[in-house]
Order: structure tokens, then sequence, then C-alpha cells
């Protein structure tokens, strides 16, 4: 398991004209969605116990912190000729 | 090995080669064989593990999109399987019957994965559509 995602880009560039692009440090929300993140494990737990594990919501929250996790290195580009705006994403 | 060998013994009897022509390619063939070196460089070096997932499409009218996605991502994603609930399995494995797609998707394990993601690395997917759109998806 790799760490979480340090920062996202989000770059949109209307044609002829001049773009703009978002640096986004998710760095700095770690610290907030930990306890978040602790809460929910806990809720989930007494839910799973409450459940009998039927719907297994503690093992879909950790699934889901690893996918956020694997999303490093993830990069999208659209060239919208058409419409006219070029749109990149990138997950670092 | 041996199917490589009827191959060549046959491109001579049908003249498409001469027997010294046969000879060596049958002597490349022996020295493949033997872990020696190759005649075609690089031909069955190990490729390295391919690390992104690349998708690509080409519009007609150049409208692209280029999607690069890291493969661990798949990986994980595939994971995600063995959390859907029992009951949702049955629908899936029932409708999936239905298009003749008869396969258990409680009988993914996490090594089924792994050699899914490694035969991935031999993949490419190239489609060209009539209307001009090329759609390539590929691993490296």
């Amino acid at each position: 398991m790799k760490l979480p995602p340090v920062l996202f880009h989000l770059r949109i560039q209307p044609a002829r004209q001049r773009g703009f692009g978002i640096w986004l440090p998710v760095i700095l929300l770690w610290p907030l969605l930990l306890p978040i993140l602790l809460i929910a494990i806990g809720l989930a737990l007494i839910a799973d116990i409450v459940t009998g594990f039927r719907f297994r919501v503690t093992m879909i929250i950790a699934a889901t912190c690893i996918l956020m996790c694997e999303m490093r290195g993830l990069q999208v580009a659209v060239d919208g000729r058409r419409s006219g705006t070029d749109v990149r994403v990138s997950v670092l | 090995m041996s199917e490589e060998r009827s191959r060549i013994l046959k491109m001579v009897a049908e003249g498409k080669i001469t027997p010294a022509e046969a000879e060596e390619l049958l002597d490349a063939l022996k020295l493949r064989g033997a872990g020696g070196p190759q005649p075609e460089t690089g031909a069955t070096q190990p490729k390295p593990m391919p690390k992104f997932m690349y998708v690509k499409v080409i519009g007609k009218e150049n409208d692209n999109v280029d999607v690069k996605i890291p493969l661990s991502l798949v990986r994980a994603g595939m994971r995600f399987t063995s959390l859907i609930p029992p009951i949702a399995v049955a629908h899936i494995n029932e409708s999936m019957g239905k298009h003749g797609m008869n396969f258990d998707l409680n009988s993914i394990k996490a090594e089924d994965i792994d050699a899914l993601i490694t035969g991935l690395t031999e993949m490419e997917v190239n489609v060209q559509s009539k209307t001009g759109d090329n759609v390539r998806v590929y691993c490296a």
C-alpha cells in the first residue's frame, strides 16, 4: 500500500484563453481526515457487529482507503477540440 | 519447440525456404532452447512489469482523451469484488450466465487478480471505428 495522495492538480484551458490550474495540497487534509476516518471505522465496526458482518462496512471503508492511496499517479487529459476546452487532472 | 521445428520443415517442403536457411533457423531454435544468445535482440527477455494502463482515444475531430491509470489502482479496484454482498453476487453471476459468461465472482482470488494483471503486459486493444475514432488500450 502506498501513502495517500499528497497533491491534486486540475488544469482547465479554454481555447484561445488563458487557462487556470489548481494545485490542491491534499497532504494538508490528512490530519483533518484521520480523526473522521477513525470515527467512521469505529461506527462501521459497531454496525458490522450488530448486523453480523453481513454488509462488511469496515472492510469497505478499509478498501476505499486503499483505493484512494493507490490513486497516486492517475492522470486524465481531455483535449476537447470541439468544446474548445482542455482539462487535465493529475493525482500525485 | 517441436511445433516450430515442424513449421520450418514444412516451409522447406513447400519450397518457401532453402535447406540452408532452414538449418540456420533450426540452429537458432537450438540456441534458444539451450538458453543461448537470441537471434532477435530481447525476443524472450522477461519484460518489466507494467506499472500503468493507458487508454488513448483519438477522435475524428481531434477530441483526444488520454488516461493513465496505475495498475495498482486496477488491482485494488478488483479486490472490491470480494466485498460485494452475497445477494448481489448471486444476481451478478445470474446476469453474466444469461449473457454466456459462466463464471462465479466468488471464485476470484487474490492470486487470480495478480495473474490477470501480469497477463495485461501482453494486452493491447486497438479499436478503429467507422466514424474515424481510434481507441487504444495498453499497459506499459
